[in-house]
């Protein structure tokens, strides 16, 4: 199972870098969403991206837009932002792209605990890292 | 709809004269209405699963494995709606009526549209 990391700041993730690789995913890195984008269009079925983590503070496009796009093109990868918002007004601007969960703008080890308890969770309902 | 499987999100122990649901997510069960030839063959429930956070492909996959062509919906997200798209199955969309078997009428007499991705459910933007 593959997670791509969307932003500039490899710091920002650490936490959540290091905790995805003890839960046996291969991690990528990206730095802008049109490569995100073209990443996902290109990659195969036989190995799929489960996961894709957005820096909220990317410069260029909104993590809410570039989630859509993620949506439009594969609604069956799973997405998560950082985000300073309250979760209230994340609930509302994220509402109806099936965000796993909103990400503090610099995720703890407790927030990547967290993380990938919720994510091992859906990848079981959902029967296959495929689907 | 001349053939094919329709699911209803429903409330309780679902059927015909049950009534729906508002969010397909969190309904407690999916009425399955067999068509052939333009008239229902057979009534069947289909329990819902556990709704999760990000979850939406849940209900896409459980209704994909069920052989369902066609769902009515009050509403739905951008997510659930691509997914559902993805694995073949036309989403519809009455938003005004509780009970099920006018919808189901409706959806096998051509009288439903399918949801537009400008109805979806959502503030920013859209479950």
């Amino acid at each position: 199972m593959i997670c791509v990391f969307v932003g500039k700041d490899k710091t920002v993730f650490s936490n959540l870098e290091q905790a995805l690789i003890r839960n046996h995913m291969e991690i990528k890195w990206i730095d802008t969403g049109k490569k995100l984008l073209s990443l996902l269009a290109d990659h195969s079925a036989d190995t799929p991206v489960v996961l894709v983590i957005i820096d909220g503070t990317l410069p260029g496009s909104t993590a809410r837009d570039l989630i859509e796009q993620v949506v439009m093109q594969n609604p069956m990868v799973n997405c998560v932002a950082t985000s300073a918002l309250s979760p209230e007004k994340f609930h509302e601007k994220f509402e109806g792209l099936g965000v796993l969960m909103q990400l503090p703008l610099k995720p703890d080890e407790k927030d990547a605990q967290r993380l990938v308890t919720h994510l091992n969770k859906i990848v079981d309902m959902t029967g296959s890292p495929n689907k | 709809m001349k053939n094919g499987r329709i699911a209803i999100p429903s409330n309780g122990e679902g059927g015909l004269k049950g009534t729906r649901a508002g969010h397909f997510g969190h309904c407690d069960v999916f009425t399955l209405v067999d068509v052939m030839d333009g008239q229902i063959k057979e009534i069947t429930v289909l329990a819902n699963k556990e709704h999760a956070q990000g979850g939406c492909m849940v209900p896409v996959n459980l209704l994909a494995e069920n052989r369902v062509n066609a769902l009515v919906v009050g509403g739905i997200g951008m997510r659930p709606l691509m997914g559902f798209r993805q694995v073949g199955i036309d989403v519809f969309h009455d938003d005004q009526r509780t009970e099920i078997e006018p919808v189901v009428m409706d959806l096998i007499q051509g009288k439903l549209s399918q949801i537009q991705n400008d109805q979806v459910c959502g503030g920013g933007g859209g479950q």
